[in-house]
């Protein structure tokens, strides 16, 4: 078996990577594999992504072959990408799944992917009033349970009563 | 620090199932590059046989580093 793992870190952009391979394992009679990308990137203005993917090639990869207790546990794998942009409350939008690892002998409901999550914040000063919006639409998408949609939006306008403290 | 060798000898138990010895030994070939020898230890479970990791950590830039570790399971091969 080969583990393999490469960090780099650059001004813009930083991230981690593990490759593990063990071709033809004997007793499971197959070729097994673990693949994590841990990646974040920033431009100029104000945007930056990241990307966080974890796969392994079969359910029973942590049990039979992690080399810390902990490890044997995992369930869900995180497979997500993002963009954000850090302006005027920010906005963002994010795409979510997980690989399930199933224990045959006490199989759990997968979680439901976030295909995708639109997210859109601003704030806004008018005339001493602060209008404030909030908005989230995300695509909830599960292979076997009911699909959903759901959208929050929260507009708000607020006149602060606010005077400058006074002393004598 | 070229030259600087470690060693130690641990000694623990998972869940009372597992007896394992895992001496760690390395030595450092110059400043930037280190080569660490990890044990072997031996477990009840009798998933993997023996087993023995050799890491090798290399240093490839300040900001770069990668760790390739070859393992050895006796039965997965």
């Amino acid at each position: 078996m080969l583990n393999n793992e490469f960090r780099y870190l650059e001004p813009d952009y930083a991230g981690e990577l593990h490759v593990d391979a063990l071709p033809n394992d004997a007793l499971a009679e197959r070729d097994r594999a673990r693949f994590a990308l841990k990646h974040t990137q920033s431009w100029a203005n104000n945007l930056t992504g990241h990307v966080d993917f974890n796969h392994v090639s079969d359910d029973a990869y942590f049990r039979d072959l992690a080399d810390s207790v902990n490890s044997t546990s995992l369930v869900n794998l995180l497979q997500e990408g993002g963009l954000d942009y850090n302006a005027s409350g920010g906005h963002g939008c994010a795409v979510q799944r997980y690989q399930t690892l199933q224990d045959p002998l006490a199989p759990i409901v997968e979680p439901y992917a976030r295909l995708p999550q639109l997210t859109l914040n601003a704030q806004q000063n008018y005339a001493g009033a602060n209008v404030a919006f909030a908005g989230e639409f995300v695509e909830f998408s599960h292979p076997t349970l009911l699909n959903a949609t759901r959208i929050v939006i929260n507009p708000s306008v607020s006149y602060p009563l606010v005077n400058d403290p006074e002393f004598i | 620090v070229i030259g600087k060798s470690v060693s130690r000898i641990m000694h623990g138990g998972i869940h009372g199932r597992a007896d394992f010895i895992h001496p760690v030994a390395g030595f450092r070939t110059q400043r930037t590059t280190q080569i660490r020898f990890s044990g072997a230890y031996r477990r009840q479970y009798q998933q993997r046989g023996s087993e023995v990791t050799l890491p090798y950590y290399w240093n490839i830039a300040p900001n770069l580093d990668a760790t390739i570790s070859p393992r050895v399971m006796t039965k997965r091969v």
